[in-house]
């Protein structure tokens, strides 16, 4: 009898672990606020791994955030793939033998959670899965290091049908903190990837992107009206990304991936923390930049 | 022979300026409904509180093409010998239109313009220039003095056709040297009807002398 209820319990939570999808019990207010950034700003929904880390124990007194290059293992039987896109990877919690966190990478937060065992010299590995509701789930082998300061591993999607099916990474530690005066100063000539693989009608971005912190001087017309479509658009997802946007869209996640080095994805929506200035900005230099995209190399003015 | 080429020479570039004429009925067309921030007025927020500028620029994106249409009519021979009232009609249509309203507003939107003082100025020069030439046409025309008439029209419609010439120029250049778009404009504004001027009085000196 005992034992049937013990292993009736075992399976039981087994099972609720391992399903997809599933959420545990809803999180105590206490423990949703460890935000995966320092950001007061953040929305709750902003932190989905929170959900699946409330009521653990962590021996972590905060998350850990982990940031690098997330790169092809392996391409899938789908079409064009991204060769490497900036991933945050963060760890929420430890316990004995669970890991949760969630990751940002590509315009997607996806939470994530698993088992833990201590590997060599006091590291830690984890085989973690994504909830596999989205079609970009998978699961990560992680390699935490000694000291936690950086993480290796692997990750394997559950759908084959991806461009890539199998990516790579070496990240290492920092933390986020929203900060609007950093600039683009290593903003150089750089061709804009524009999704078709025509080299002649690609827009560009020139050091004139880095010309102003649109986070932080009020923009005037005369400022921007003599600037390049392609430098609008970098000087105007500038402000996003400093607010840890995570770039859905390739043709600016490629600018901030591979031109800025403070860029984090944090977050899949920053529309909620721009400041007044910066919503300020963004409105003209869209005018702008609409503007240039209709009539920049057209017949009417 | 040489009839038959003048006549197909003619008849494409009719067939060119036909075209060039839709293009621009397509431009005059983005403003209706009239409304101030839509188009090229996207970019001139600052100005349509102004009532002066609305009223300049509406008028002059609605009548300005009006002038064009003499393009089609005023140089053709057999029209000025065989239809004169047609010629005379079009002809005070274009008068009309250049000294009371395209005109005028162009030389009020042109103080306005983007690209700062150069641009200004040139805009605000072709203004006045094409109403003096234009008077000056109409002038001689009243005087019955038909061959000044003429050359006073030729550097008049010169100058109306930089509605043309300054927007083709403007994608020439920005497809072969991807300026910036105020360094861009900057050329425009003044590329768009100086040569026009010059190729004028070069017709004129060849052609019209007497």
């Amino acid at each position: 009898m005992k034992n049937t209820i013990f292993f009736s319990c075992l399976i039981a939570c087994i099972a609720s672990s391992c399903s997809p999808g599933n959420t545990p019990a809803e999180a105590a207010p206490e423990t949703a606020s460890p935000a995966p950034s320092q950001d007061a700003h953040a929305p709750a929904d902003q932190q989905p791994g929170n959900v699946a880390s409330a009521g653990v124990k962590s021996e972590l007194a905060e998350p850990l955030l982990f940031v690098g290059e997330f790169e092809v293992a392996e391409y899938g039987k789908g079409e064009k793939p991204s060769y490497s896109n900036r991933i945050n990877i963060t760890i929420e919690a430890i316990t004995e033998d669970s890991l949760f966190g969630h990751s940002v990478v590509a315009g997607n937060s996806r939470p994530f959670k698993g088992t833990i065992e201590k590997g060599t010299g006091g590291s830690l590995i984890a085989s973690v899965r994504e909830p596999g509701d989205d079609k970009y789930d998978g699961e990560f082998t992680l390699l935490i290091n000694e000291n936690k300061s950086e993480v290796t591993g692997t990750w394997t999607s559950f759908s084959p049908s991806l461009a890539v099916t199998g990516r790579r990474f070496d990240l290492l530690s920092t933390t986020f903190t929203y900060n609007p005066n950093l600039g683009l100063q290593d903003m150089e000539f750089a061709r804009l990837y524009d999704g078709t693989d025509n080299e002649l009608d690609g827009e560009f971005a020139t050091s004139d992107a880095g010309k102003f912190n649109a986070s932080v001087v009020e923009l005037k017309k005369e400022d921007i009206e003599n600037m390049y479509q392609g430098d609008l658009e970098v000087m105007r997802n500038a402000i996003y990304a400093r607010h840890g946007y995570s770039f859905k869209n390739r043709k600016m996640r490629y600018v901030f991936d591979k031109h800025v080095d403070w860029y984090i994805p944090m977050y899949t929506d920053v529309t909620a923390m721009l400041t007044p200035l910066e919503k300020k900005n963004i409105e003209l230099i869209k005018r702008y930049e609409k503007h240039a995209a209709k009539y920049y190399d057209s017949f009417g003015r | 022979m040489r009839s038959i080429l003048l006549k197909s020479a003619t008849g494409i570039l009719l067939a060119v300026y036909l075209w060039f004429g839709w293009l621009m009925l397509r431009i005059t067309a983005q403003y209706i409904p009239i409304d101030t921030d839509v188009a090229f007025l996207s970019i001139k927020q600052e100005y349509v509180g102004m009532w002066h500028y609305r009223i300049a620029f509406f008028t002059h994106v609605f009548t300005a093409i009006l002038v064009l249409f003499a393009g089609f009519t005023q140089f053709s021979p057999a029209i000025r010998r065989n239809h004169r009232w047609l010629h005379r009609s079009s002809g005070w249509v274009y008068v009309i239109t250049t000294l009371l309203l395209a005109g005028p507003s162009g030389f009020v939107i042109g103080l306005y313009a983007n690209g700062g003082l150069s641009s200004r100025i040139a805009f605000c020069m072709l203004a006045v220039l094409w109403i003096a030439f234009t008077y000056m046409a109409l002038r001689k025309a009243l005087q019955k003095d038909f061959l000044s008439h003429r050359r006073w029209m030729i550097r008049s419609f010169a100058l109306a056709l930089s509605a043309i010439t300054l927007r083709a120029w403007k994608w020439v250049i920005v497809a072969a040297f991807h300026p910036r778009p105020m360094d861009a404009y900057q050329i425009v504004a003044w590329l768009g009807w100086t040569l026009n001027l010059v190729i004028a009085e070069i017709l004129i000196l060849k052609y019209f002398r007497k």
